[in-house]
């Protein structure tokens, strides 16, 4: 390797003096969606990371490569579906490896005093009302979460929803109604007990 | 198509778009990045784990581990290999080796005179942790960890025999070759 290849790839390496690419351009703006997907399908914001990266990585070899059809405005529908299907072969192996990586989130839950990772951006006037919803929604039954989390925070429609998840359009609305359902009533509970306004 | 939500859950659903997910990070970002710059050499997230059939311990009387099939070159398998092997030789020499998380069952009054008269160890987790750079020139390592916990067995100042089980993790760089 001579000196130039070699600076390179330092300078890749440890991202120095590295111009933005248009991948951190993408990712600016749709990296968080995309996180709090991943997160969704996920049992910690470790795995998340690695099932997004993992896919955002096949994405660019195909485009590398050339193999991607449908260009950029491809993209999303994509990396959700990579997501959920690295998220799905993880969790497998997850159950077959135990408990332990859910033990070390519980630790960090206790020793952060609850706060961990939070999905949502928290504004101080409404952030006991945003600790309820995000709590509703990890409560909720992962096809409702899902559908919930691509069509109010991934901007999907039912159609792409449906697409990517491989059901009908039908079934995806069937499933964001019945979500919200189960969150008004979640929240109906919180707010009977006087927790939240 | 279901009909139009009600004015509940259309409230609700406001609600919810209300709050913005969470940024992702600038480190992330970049790591994110760098991973789709050098998609190339990257490792999916189920290669870093070199999982063992079935059991993840071994029988307690001897280290074993199944290949298994993991995609990472046969020679650094091998080389990972025939680094457990001397790392464990080195144990076995009475070498201090480097332990964490010690959770010793003996009792702290008693006199522990170490006269290991079995020793072994399991292997509980490997993983393939990537690649990384380090030296002076930066060059390109693999990096294997692996966690595995050791039983000693001694004596204790009462004639009982004592064993104690110590967890204990060890990091290996195995150099990549530049093409």
């Amino acid at each position: 390797m001579d000196e130039e290849q070699k600076i390179m790839t330092i300078a890749k390496a440890k991202n120095v003096n590295s111009p933005m690419t248009p991948w951190r351009e993408w990712l600016n703006e749709h990296g968080s969606k995309l996180l709090l997907f991943a997160r969704q399908q996920t049992r910690s914001i470790a795995d998340a990371e690695d099932v997004l990266q993992d896919s955002l990585v096949k994405l660019a070899k195909k485009e590398a490569e050339g193999t991607f059809d449908g260009g950029q405005a491809g993209w999303l529908p994509y990396l959700y579906t990579s997501i959920r299907r690295c998220a799905i072969d993880l969790g497998r192996k997850e159950d077959r490896r135990g408990k332990r990586e859910e033990k070390v989130e519980s630790d960090r839950h206790i020793h952060t005093g609850g706060i961990m990772d939070p999905w949502f951006n928290s504004d101080s006037a409404d952030d006991e009302t945003r600790n309820y919803l995000e709590n509703a929604l990890k409560k909720l039954p992962p096809k409702y979460a899902t559908v919930i989390t691509m069509k109010i925070w991934g901007e999907q429609t039912f159609a792409e929803i449906g697409k990517n998840l491989d059901i009908s359009q039908n079934t995806a609305a069937s499933r964001y109604r019945y979500g919200l359902e189960a969150l008004k009533k979640h929240l109906a509970s919180i707010r009977q007990s006087g927790d939240i306004l | 198509m279901p009909d139009k939500l009600n004015t509940e859950l259309q409230a609700l659903e406001a609600q919810l778009s209300n709050i913005s997910a969470t940024e992702m990070p600038e480190d992330m970002i970049t790591r994110m990045e760098n991973a789709m710059i050098n998609w190339e050499t990257h490792l999916p997230r189920e290669e870093k784990i070199v999982p063992f059939a079935e059991s993840v311990s071994a029988p307690a009387s001897a280290t074993t581990f199944q290949k298994t099939s993991s995609k990472f070159n046969t020679w650094g398998a091998a080389a990972a290999v025939a680094l457990i092997a001397t790392t464990s030789a080195l144990f076995m020499s009475g070498n201090d080796p480097e332990v964490t998380n010690t959770n010793s069952s003996v009792a702290s009054n008693s006199v522990i005179e170490e006269q290991p008269e079995r020793f072994s160890h399991n292997i509980t987790n490997a993983s393939n942790e990537g690649i990384t750079y380090a030296g002076q020139d930066q060059k390109p390592y693999r990096v294997f960890r692996f966690e595995y916990t050791k039983e000693v067995e001694s004596v204790d100042e009462n004639g009982n025999t004592v064993i104690t089980q110590e967890p204990a993790v060890e990091t290996i760089l195995i150099p990549i070759e530049s093409k």
